[in-house]
């Protein structure tokens, strides 16, 4: 990714979402809430069924934010959920470069969306790219 | 506000990172935490409800209790931990502000802010964990 205004990573950083890795994540975050694991808990409250940690769809687009500022690249980053991501959903991240800052670091600003097109997490992030 | 320390393990980042995605992570004793990690500090709070406890039944947190959702996160890195520090977290409570929601009423935003500091004291990442509900109380 180029340090100018526009430039664009777009990276597919989830294909069909496991029930199992919503598990694995459970078990690596410590986040056991039944909406992420428990089907029959999900649907009794409303939903057509379990559905992914907010933190899991930020966890999976920072893979692509690593991609392009390294692993200790990043100063900060922000999303907010907007919607429910579901077992089968294949998710892209698509990173567009808003700033360039006198420093050298970066602000981009972070859209990841299901195979439908439809937004599930919008966030931003500034840093330095790697490489840069 | 409350304080627990955080180890931060080498095979806890190869499994977190596995978790969200790098399917083969490797065991790597000098890791950088990934960029969501600090979350699962999570797992060393021992106020933490969002797993099975002796003290408490199961689940604890339901819809109808009003807790409301996870609507967002927001990271600062002043530096990148590693596998191997000892970090001390301390939970406080963040801002507080409210929005008007898409089907009238109104929102209640509400911040928990996590620092964590190294063991000389430095500030490496403050975690801001941002909880939206629908709030239903008259405000002055």
């Amino acid at each position: 990714m180029r340090p100018e205004v526009g430039a664009r990573h777009r990276q597919v950083v989830a294909e069909g979402l496991t029930r199992t890795q919503l598990v694995a994540y459970a078990g690596a975050s410590g986040d056991f809430h039944p909406f992420h694991h428990d089907e029959i808990y999900a649907t009794t409250h409303g939903f057509d069924q379990l559905f992914a940690h907010g933190m899991l769809t930020m966890g999976i687009t920072g893979e692509a934010l690593v991609a392009v500022f390294g692993p200790e690249g990043l100063d900060r980053y922000g999303a907010d959920f907007l919607k429910p991501v579901w077992p089968g959903d294949t998710l892209t991240t698509e990173l567009v470069v808003a700033a360039v800052h006198d420093d050298g670091s970066v602000d981009v600003e972070i859209s990841t969306t299901d195979q439908h097109g439809t937004q599930v997490l919008r966030g931003t992030a500034t840093g330095r790219l790697a490489g840069d | 506000m409350r304080s627990f320390e955080f180890p931060i393990e080498a095979g806890h980042i190869q499994e977190f990172k596995r978790a969200v995605g790098d399917l083969d992570a490797s065991f790597d004793p000098d890791a950088a935490a990934p960029p969501t990690f600090m979350v699962a500090a999570d797992r060393y709070d021992p106020d933490y409800d969002r797993r099975l406890r002796s003290d408490r039944s199961w689940p604890p947190v339901a819809p109808e209790s009003g807790s409301g959702f996870h609507a967002g996160m927001v990271f600062e890195y002043h530096r990148h931990p590693r596998a191997g520090e000892v970090l001390t977290a301390t939970v406080a409570d963040g801002e507080e502000w409210f929005k008007q929601g898409r089907r009238g009423g109104q929102l209640r935003f509400r911040e928990i802010v996590t620092t964590f500091v190294d063991a000389d004291g430095q500030l490496c990442v403050t975690a801001r964990w941002i909880n939206v509900r629908a709030d239903n109380e008259v405000r002055e």
